[in-house]
């Protein structure tokens, strides 16, 4: 989904009709400069251009914008974004008003008989143009469930301003900026509930608001705006996450690397080349591939920009001493920042602990998993060892060495929580030996059916 | 579960009608007109045997037809056919506006459900603090306002009254049946 950074709510692709109309507010002018810069191609919408997709059929309630913005925590100026067709000098707000409940319409014809409507712009092929039919009765009860929601979402929205009236009050009271400072812990609780009730409400006002749905659908959306995050991890937790624990725990990654994973962020690695998609966990990929360092993508469901630590293990090193397994590490990138609105993993701009070591599984030795595991580091802070309680000292330079790597010693001794997971499968296959002489990693074993009693009679 | 015509036995296989959604039929030479929005329970159509593939009256014509009707109700019962709500096949923005009518219905629903939740809850709390009042002030009459009313309705020897009178309503002739022997205990 891209974003567009910086920008205010509802932003969207600001087409050419808008710039024609020329817009008064600064934000929108500020956001016109932006669209023009950024190619209207990357943008995947299902509906036509915007401007045909507004009704202009309502008018705008003045003097409303602070108390929305304040009751939605945002400021005032993002909340002006789409331009009034009629008038341009007015502008309209998608989060309270009428018109901003519009969604795709139909091309307006002179008649408005269903049986000469035009289909909707969103079917493609002539042949499901002409098989639609459109569900009578929808347009008129439609309309009606505009007027419901939208009284609704003023009761919500007078809800919301109570409890900010609440919160205030009580802090006026006791003098303080903020709610951990109130002395009494009956007044704290209060509060403390009033602000989980905000946090609630601002998703609530919106969550049944058609355009809303229609800009997340579209891709055209902040994610400073509580409603969309609860979209976003909606929808993740829909489909991917699952996938996400199906293949983890079915693969067993979860107890041979950590112990068990609860996934808050969505994680998503591809490597660069020709298979620049974003591949599903588990999939079995080939050494030339991966060969090179994989791209991230950390998609986070909060508001707050933080640090995190990529890991990169394979649990399924051959450790013929033991006649067992051991973990490799492959690859550390720690600091690395990440908000909502970029999720990208900038490289340039973390601190790469361990280099990336390309994947070269030995002949016969079967599949390898390599699991991604992806750390939110303490506080925000840059990555630094710290001290166990109760435990004896840590060997730091033993923490980051690659041989028998021990990532559950990793993350306690850091203080990190695991957040984010993914794994891709590399066997051996007739790239393998390509790498190993790029990368230097000397000639593999390679194992056979026989087994042998004792490592000593295996070595001769 | 798919009845497929091969795998059912000889007596089982019978010549169906595929109806569409918006009311043409495969095969059909007078196709009926399309309507814009057809009723959605469409009719399986069997045309022979007389076995009804829809849930409805069981034939009584002939012993082994009733048996292959019996079999015809089991897998019926087992098949998930007729038994879900049909899909919803949309265009995208129909979709959204039914999401949205879906919604302010929801709403709606839960506003009334809400009313008569709080008006019964209101009920009950009143006559329980009415009650609470009584017992502090009169023992003797909240014992008898808690009393219950017996559920015996009728008297043992009574007739249970029914819908319909009896065949036969009145016997002139009846006369109490004599008293059974009492049967001794012999272990």
């Amino acid at each position: 989904m891209p974003r567009i950074p910086g920008a205010g709510i509802g932003v969207v692709t600001a087409t050419r009709d808008v710039l024609r109309r020329g817009i008064r507010a600064a934000s929108v002018t500020a956001s016109n400069v932006l669209s023009s810069t950024l190619p209207t191609a990357n943008v995947e919408s299902p509906s036509p251009s915007f401007a045909d997709l507004i009704d202009p059929a309502t008018v705008v309630p003045d003097g409303d914008l602070a108390r929305i913005a304040r009751a939605m925590g945002c400021a005032v100026e993002d909340l002006i974004a789409y331009p009034n067709l009629h008038d341009p000098s007015e502008v309209s707000m998608p989060y309270i008003t009428a018109k901003s409940f519009t969604i795709p319409a139909y091309r307006r014809t002179p008649f408005m008989d269903w049986r000469v409507k035009m289909p909707p712009a969103t079917l493609k092929s002539r042949k499901s143009k002409l098989a639609y039919r459109h569900p009578i009765g929808l347009d008129q009860a439609f309309k009606e469930a505009l007027g419901v929601l939208e009284a609704d979402r003023q009761q919500k929205y007078d809800n919301l301003l109570k409890m900010h009236d609440r919160i205030d009050a009580i802090l006026q009271h006791f003098n303080v900026s903020a709610i951990d400072d109130i002395p009494d812990h009956k007044s704290r609780g209060g509060a403390y509930l009033a602000s989980v009730e905000i946090e609630k409400g601002r998703i609530n006002a919106e969550i049944n608001n058609p355009e809303i749905i229609h800009q997340f659908n579209s891709g055209n959306f902040d994610m400073k705006f509580p409603v969309y995050r609860f979209l976003a991890r909606q929808k993740w937790e829909k489909n991917d996450r699952l996938l996400l624990m199906d293949r983890l725990e079915s693969m067993k990654v979860i107890p041979d690397t950590l112990p068990t994973f609860y996934p808050r962020v969505d994680l998503k690695i591809r490597f660069p080349g020709t298979m620049a998609h974003w591949i599903d966990p588990g999939r079995i990929m080939s050494t030339g591939v991966t060969a090179q360092a994989p791209e991230f993508s950390i998609q986070i469901f909060e508001d707050k920009a933080k640090l995190y630590t990529i890991v990169i293990v394979d649990p399924d090193t051959p450790d013929l001493e033991n006649d067992s397994y051991k973990t490799t590490l492959h690859y550390i990138l720690a600091d690395v920042k990440i908000s909502g609105n970029e999720p990208l993993v900038d490289k340039s701009m973390a601190r790469e602990l361990v280099p990336y070591l390309p994947p070269h599984p030995e002949k016969n030795s079967g599949f390898h998993r390599y699991a991604v595991w992806v750390f939110e580091q303490p506080g925000g802070e840059r990555l630094a060892v710290q001290q166990r309680q109760g435990k004896g000292p840590i060997d730091v330079d033993r923490l980051l060495e690659r041989d028998r790597f021990d990532i559950r010693l990793f993350r306690s001794a850091h203080g990190l929580r695991a957040v984010g997971a993914h794994f891709w499968r590399n066997g051996y296959d007739s790239k393998t030996e390509g790498v190993r002489e790029k990368f230097g990693l000397g000639p593999g074993n390679v194992y056979t059916h026989k087994r042998f009693q004792h490592y000593q009679d295996y070595r001769g | 579960m798919i009845l497929a015509s091969s795998f059912l036995p000889r007596m089982l296989r019978t010549r169906t009608r595929t109806i569409f959604a918006n009311g043409s039929v495969l095969g059909a030479t007078n196709a009926p007109a399309a309507s814009a929005f057809s009723p959605q329970a469409t009719i399986d159509v069997m045309a022979c045997n007389g076995i009804t593939f829809t849930r409805g009256k069981r034939s009584r014509a002939g012993g082994e037809l009733q048996q292959k009707q019996k079999i015809v109700n089991m897998l019926s019962l087992i098949s998930p056919r007729r038994k879900q709500p049909r899909r919803i096949k949309m265009s995208y923005e129909d979709l959204l506006r039914h999401r949205t009518v879906h919604r302010a219905w929801q709403l709606i629903v839960r506003a009334k459900r809400e009313e008569r939740r709080l008006e019964l809850q209101k009920q009950y709390y009143k006559m329980k603090h009415a009650c609470d009042e009584l017992q502090k002030a009169s023992h003797v009459l909240y014992e008898s306002a808690m009393e219950k009313p017996s559920p015996i309705r009728f008297p043992m020897e009574y007739r249970i009254p029914t819908l319909t009178p009896p065949r036969r309503i009145w016997d002139a002739t009846w006369k109490r049946p004599a008293e059974e022997k009492k049967r001794k205990r012999t272990v």
